[in-house]
Formats: C-alpha cells, sequence, structure tokens
C-alpha cells in the first residue's frame, strides 16, 4: 500500500464529511445532486485503489478504474446540465 | 487489461470534455473561483486517467517519472474538491449576508417612517425614501450637509436643542411634534421619536424617526372644531359657550369685573321653514349668526344653543345698560334690514333674555336659568324686546313653576273640589240656581284662587282635563238634587277649548242620560271672549246647545268686545255683568250708567240679566232698582260646599 493512496483517501474522507455538514449552503450550485455524485464516484476510486491492495485486488482495480471512468462523465454530464442549468439562473 | 485500459481512456476523454465544457459555458451559475477550481479538477481527472491509459500503451518513457506525477496528481484532487466546496459555502454565507444587508437596507429605505441621522456637528448622516418624499429635498441635496438643519428646521430653539442633543450623543424621547420645513415651502407636522441614547448607532450621534402627523392632526382639528361648533352656522355650540363662560365667571370673579348673558330667541321662526322651507330657514339662521357676530366685540362669544336660539357672553361690561345697547343694536339690526334669501324678501324679529353676572348669580347652570326666564319674560312682554332678569320675576315664575308641578299632581290625584254660588232673584230674593266654582288647596288647606292658576292650566295645556273635571262633577251633583226632587239648575263656565270641541254636544248629551239629568237643569256660562274667537262656530254650537234644552248665559259681560250687533246673534237667555262695574256702581256713576245700559240692552234683547259680586245692602237696592232681575254675591252667600247650599236654601226660603 502507497502512504500517499491512503492519504488521498483521508483527506477525501474529510472533503466528504464537509458536504455533509454543510449541505443546505450547496444549494445554490446548479444540478448540486449531480455534483455530489461525482465525488461520490471519485471518493470510491479513492477507497478502491486502497482496498484493492488489501484484498480483491483484480475486483477493487476494476472498480477503481470504472469510478474514475465514471468520474470523468458524470464531470461532463454535471457540465452540461449545469450549463443549462447556470444560463437559466445567469441573472442571479 | 483492455477494458480498463478503455474505461481510462473513456474517462479521460469525458474529464476532458467536461473542462471544455467549463471554458465554454463560462456563464455558469459558479463564481470565478469555483470555475477555475472546478477547471482543475476536471482537467487533474482527465490527466489521471490519461496517464493511465497511457501507461497502458506502454508508452511512458520513464516508469519511475510517470508514477510520481500521477501520485502527486492524485493527492492534488481532494484538496482541489475541498477548496472547492470550501469556496462554495463562504460564498453561499457571503450572499446570505449580503442579502439579509440589503433586506435590512430596504426596510429602512421604505418603511413609511421618516429616519434620519445626525452627527456631531449636525450634518445629516442618514435620509430615507419616505423623509425625501415629505420633505421634497433628494438624499443628495441633505446627505452630509450642515446647513441642511437650518432649511429643515427653521425654528431656531429647536434646532439648537437638536444639535444639543448631537453634542450630547443622542436623546430618548417620544413623540415630539415639530414642524419640518418642505422644499415646497410648506410645513408638515411630524412626530419624532428619538432612542438614540438608548440603543446608540456607531458613527451617527444621533438619530430617530419622525412619523408624518399632517393629515392626523388636521383631521383632530376638524373634529376639535366639530364637537365645539355649530354644524349649521360655524359659530360656537353649547360645549364651547359653557367653557368659555366658566373662564368668563372665574375671571369677574377674580378680577371684579362685570358681564353679561343674552339669549336671544327669534319670533315665530317657524312660520319662516314652514312658508319658505327649511332650506331658506337654515340659511337664514347662517345670515342672523353672521349678522350678531357684527353686534358685539371681538373678544365676546357668539354660540348657538339649537334651533332659533342664539347666545351671547359679554366679556366685560361697565354696567348692566351696556348689554341693554347691544340688545337694542341687535334688535334694530334685524328689523331694519330684511334678510334677501332665494328671492324671498324675509323679515325677522326676535326677543332677547339678559343676565348680568356676578350680580344675578356666578352658577352657570343658574345664569342660564336666568336668562332663560328673562327671555320668556320678553316674549310675555309682547316679543321684539329685551328684558333683564330679576330677582322679582325669578319668584314669580318660579312659583308659577311650583303652581304647574301641583296641578298635574292635583289632577291626578283628584284633589279639586266644586263650591257651589247660590245665584238670588231680586223680586223675592229666592234662589234660582247655583254657579259652580272650581276650588283647589294648593298648599296645606289654603285655597288658591281660579284666576291665579286657571292661567297656569291653559298655558300647561291642562284645561281639557280640568274643564272636563268641573263638567262631570258639577252635573254629578246637579243629577244629585234632581233625584231629592231639588230643582237647582247649576251654571257651569265652559272654557274656549271646550266650547269648540268638535262633538261638544254629543258629549254633553250622553252625560246627561249617564246622570239621568234634565239639560234644563244645567246653564254653561261662556265668556264674550270665547265666543268672538271664531264666532261662526261657536253661535252654530249654542244653537245646538239650545235646542238640547241648556241654558246659556253670557259671562263677564262689558268686559271684553261688547258688540251689540253680535249680541243679537247670541242665542244666549241671561247677561251676567261682571263684577267690576258692580262693585263702585254706588260711588261711580260711570259703572251705575253702564250697569243700567246693559240691564235695559239685556232686557231689550228678551234676556236675563245677572249682576256678579254683590256685597252690599246698597248695591243690592240699587240694581234692584234698575231693574235687574238676579244678584249673585256675598251679600246672599259665599261659595258654600254642596252639602251646605240645601241648607242654605232651607234658610233662606227655598227654591223656586
Amino acid at each position: 500500500m502507497h502512504e500517499n493512496e491512503l492519504f488521498v483517501l483521508c483527506l477525501g474522507t474529510v472533503v466528504l464529511i464537509f458536504i455533509g455538514v454543510y449541505r443546505s449552503q450547496f444549494g445554490r450550485l446548479p444540478a448540486a445532486p449531480w455534483l455530489f455524485t461525482v465525488f461520490i464516484s471519485v471518493w470510491i476510486a479513492w477507497l478502491a485503489t486502497v482496498l484493492e491492495h488489501l484484498f480483491f485486488p483484480t475486483f477493487f482495480n476494476i472498480l477503481e478504474h470504472l469510478a474514475y471512468a465514471a468520474n470523468g462523465i458524470l464531470l461532463f454530464a454535471w457540465c452540461w446540465l449545469g450549463m443549462r442549468t447556470g444560463k437559466a439562473n445567469a441573472h442571479d | 487489461m483492455l477494458m480498463i485500459s478503455l474505461l481510462d481512456l473513456i474517462g479521460s476523454i469525458a474529464a476532458l470534455s467536461a473542462a471544455l465544457l467549463l471554458l465554454a459555458s463560462w456563464r455558469l451559475h459558479l463564481s470565478i473561483a469555483e470555475k477555475w477550481i472546478l477547471l482543475a479538477i476536471c482537467g487533474i481527472s482527465a490527466l489521471v486517467n490519461g496517464l493511465s491509459f497511457w501507461s497502458w500503451l506502454g508508452q511512458a518513457i520513464n516508469t519511475d517519472i510517470h508514477e510520481g506525477f500521477s501520485d502527486y496528481l492524485q493527492i492534488i484532487q481532494p484538496a482541489l474538491w475541498g477548496m472547492f466546496f470550501y469556496v462554495v459555502v463562504q460564498s453561499a454565507q457571503r450572499r446570505a449576508l449580503e442579502k439579509s444587508r440589503q433586506q435590512m437596507r430596504d426596510i429602512v429605505e421604505n418603511m413609511p417612517v421618516i429616519l434620519h441621522a445626525f452627527d456631531e456637528q449636525g450634518r445629516v448622516l442618514a435620509w430615507n425614501r419616505h423623509a425625501e418624499e415629505v420633505s421634497g429635498f433628494s438624499k443628495a441635496e441633505v446627505i452630509g450637509r450642515g446647513d441642511m438643519l437650518q432649511q429643515l428646521f427653521p425654528d431656531a430653539d429647536y434646532r439648537e436643542q437638536l444639535l444639543s442633543e448631537c453634542r450630547n450623543h443622542g436623546a430618548s424621547y417620544q413623540h415630539r411634534i415639530r414642524p419640518l420645513a418642505c422644499k415646497q415651502k410648506y410645513e408638515r407636522q411630524v412626530a419624532w421619536y428619538n432612542i438614540s441614547q438608548k440603543f446608540p448607532i456607531s458613527g451617527w450621534a444621533n438619530w430617530g424617526i419622525g412619523l408624518d402627523m399632517t393629515e392626523q392632526l388636521v383631521a383632530q382639528k376638524e373634529l376639535e372644531h366639530m364637537a365645539t361648533h355649530d354644524e349649521l352656522t360655524g359659530l360656537s355650540n353649547r360645549t364651547l359657550f359653557r367653557d368659555r363662560l366658566a373662564h368668563s365667571l372665574t375671571d369677574a370673579q377674580r378680577n371684579q369685573r362685570r358681564g353679561a348673558l343674552l339669549l336671544l330667541d327669534l319670533d315665530h321662526f317657524k312660520m319662516v321653514n314652514d312658508s319658505h322651507g327649511h332650506p331658506v330657514g337654515d340659511q337664514l339662521l347662517r345670515e342672523i349668526g353672521a349678522r350678531l357676530i357684527g353686534c358685539i366685540k371681538a373678544t365676546d362669544t357668539l354660540a348657538r344653543l339649537g334651533g332659533d336660539e342664539f347666545v351671547m357672553l359679554l366679556e366685560r361690561i361697565a354696567h348692566p345698560e351696556e348689554a341693554a345697547l347691544v340688545a337694542e343694536r341687535i334688535l334694530s339690526s334685524l328689523i331694519n334690514r330684511p334678510f334677501y334669501l332665494f328671492g324671498n324678501e324675509i323679515r325677522v324679529r326676535a326677543s332677547i333674555g339678559i343676565t348680568v353676572f356676578p350680580e344675578d348669580d356666578v352658577r352657570i347652570d343658574e345664569l342660564m336659568k336666568n336668562v332663560d326666564l328673562a327671555l320668556y319674560a320678553a316674549k310675555q312682554a309682547g316679543r321684539n324686546g329685551y328684558h333683564f332678569y330679576s330677582r322679582v320675576m325669578h319668584n314669580k315664575l318660579r312659583w308659577q313653576h311650583r303652581i304647574s308641578e301641583k296641578l298635574r299632581t292635583a289632577l291626578e290625584n283628584n284633589t279639586f273640589s266644586l263650591n257651589y254660588q247660590p245665584q238670588v232673584r231680586v223680586e223675592d230674593n229666592v234662589v234660582v240656581g247655583v254657579e259652580a266654582l272650581l276650588r283647589w288647596n294648593a298648599f296645606d288647606e289654603v285655597p288658591l284662587s281660579p284666576a291665579t292658576f286657571i292661567p297656569i292650566a291653559e298655558n300647561m295645556g291642562l284645561m281639557p282635563n280640568l274643564g272636563k273635571w268641573v263638567l262631570e262633577n258639577a252635573c254629578k251633583q246637579a243629577a244629585f238634587w234632581q233625584k231629592r226632587n231639588t230643582k237647582l239648575p247649576v251654571a257651569i263656565n265652559l272654557s274656549v277649548l271646550q266650547l269648540y270641541q268638535t262633538n261638544l254636544v254629543e258629549s254633553l248629551m250622553q252625560m246627561m242620560e249617564e246622570q239621568e239629568l234634565k239639560p234644563e237643569n244645567i246653564e254653561f256660562e261662556i265668556t264674550e271672549s270665547a265666543v268672538m274667537r271664531n264666532m261662526d262656530n261657536a253661535i252654530a254650537t249654542m244653537r245646538r246647545m239650545r235646542q238640547q234644552g241648556f241654558h246659556i248665559s253670557l259671562d263677564d259681560f262689558g268686559t271684553g268686545y261688547s258688540s251689540l250687533s253680535y249680541l243679537k246673534r247670541f242665542p244666549v237667555s241671561k247677561l251676567k255683568i261682571d263684577q267690576s262695574f258692580v262693585q263702585a256702581i254706588e260711588t261711580d256713576p260711570a259703572d251705575a250708567a253702564i250697569v243700567r245700559s246693559v240691564i235695559d240692552l239685556g232686557h231689550s234683547l228678551n234676556m236675563k240679566v245677572l249682576a256678579e259680586g254683590v256685597e252690599t245692602q246698597g248695591q243690592l237696592e240699587r240694581l234692584g232698582n234698575e231693574g235687574c232681575d238676579y244678584i249673585q254675591g256675598f251679600y246672599f252667600s259665599r261659595p258654600l260646599a254642596a252639602d251646605s247650599v240645601e241648607a242654605y236654601m232651607r234658610g233662606a226660603g227655598g227654591v223656586h
């Protein structure tokens, strides 16, 4: 196991907790649930990266890459949705 | 492995596309910092996926370098996400704060009160939209200017007070109504509230709010005016008048001065309303009010008490004659100049009562009563004049008032009685009848003369009931004597109201039937003046009464009209010479001549003649010599109670 992977997971988990605490403040973000899903996907990737060194290495490796790919796709989807919503609320 | 590489490729392309989208749609609903961070996140995500794919292709130049770079990028990722969400939270909180501030600004700016704040030099620091609307001065004209206080508050004392409060860092007061000068050169009345001493605001030495009360104050003044002034004429009303009178009385007592009250009532004002209509009457009252104001001093008070009654308070008079002069001035101003209203020429006369204070009284209610009595006396004296209040008049009217109250009670309690005075035939001294006379012991068994209480009963409208009572009781007594075979005709005085009662004869006949009394046993005495009021009607009624068998005599003949041309038309059988002629028949040749003439006249018209008030042997002899038929008076008998009449008759020689 690389220490940096564990560090990334810890840092990501702290951000996840931060989101949970301040979730009411994110209401103004366009398509906010989608953005949270983006972060969840990348956090799953970080988790899988750590777990593949402990057990089911193949499964977690595939899950890691799957989550990274989902992260990219969801980012794109959020940008697309956010662009539509954001344009509508641009005057705010 | 191939699948993983494909996933990396897809992830890399998608993240890159997301970054491109972000760049393309820069107007996304995000702040600049948020967009840059997200762009970094997308870029790193694309790079991480891209590097993974690149390594599969086996194209890495140096594996160690590649892995190290990828590790660093992965560490940056959560840090960037953390930064992003932190920035979002900060931004949300900043926006919420800004929104809250804006709401507060909007509330202060748009609340319907004037917000004003000053610094220690009296410069205006706050001036909201309502202040602009009320004063007409815009923010730009007011804010920061030290000389604005002078324009906004022209009252130097109040301005100095404001500056003093600024120097003292605030004040504490509420509902301090002061004028606010407006740009358009008029003033608004503003109620100022200040709590800056208790709740200081940084940078403001003195602050407060003001409520524009101008409309409310105007409405309040209108209400006060309505409560104290007569709506029709605009003159003072009773409330204000009493207030001024109270002050005047206090002042008169304290400063040893004299004042007067004049109560004016228009004579026959009702006729104006009836003949010309109420609009003309109302306008007349307005113009009379205006004319009366011209007759008194500016310091005096004129009020309308209601209807056509005006009252004037003369604050200072040197002597009572001054009040008389004012009354004369008022009367002449009304009489000499007619009023021209809606094409009608209207002449007005008035009666005025005057009372002087403190001589007559110093109590408001008593003074009002006094002046009312004086007015009553002026009207009794023939109207169109004035009359001063006096103690004698007061006593007389109070006595009349007492009598009237007792009269009403007496009628309810049936405490009147009838006495009967014998009427004697001169030639043989035989009693031929009796006259029923009303008696009333008003005060502790002391009889009161009918001449005193009958006019009061007439004024009070009690005569119909009183006349009916006399008629019923006299008829009852006559019926009693008739049943005892004592033929004793009873003479009853018939009042004017009874004479003109529409169903008089029918009600009389009904009474005769009820009492089983023959009409020839009743004689009605009617005065000449009563007949003359409506002679045709009276004669018709008298004829019908004669047809039914009643006797009729003409009472008090010689004191009224004594019109000979009418006398022949009256269906009367007897003339009664008034006692005023009889009493002086021995001493006054003129009275003796009148009595002789009346007796001759009565006989010529085939009537009997009766002389009233015979008290002496001499009077009896003179009347006998002149040929008088009957005598009534104290010489024979004073009025007797019903029980005593028969005894008297037996002693006097019986009945005819």
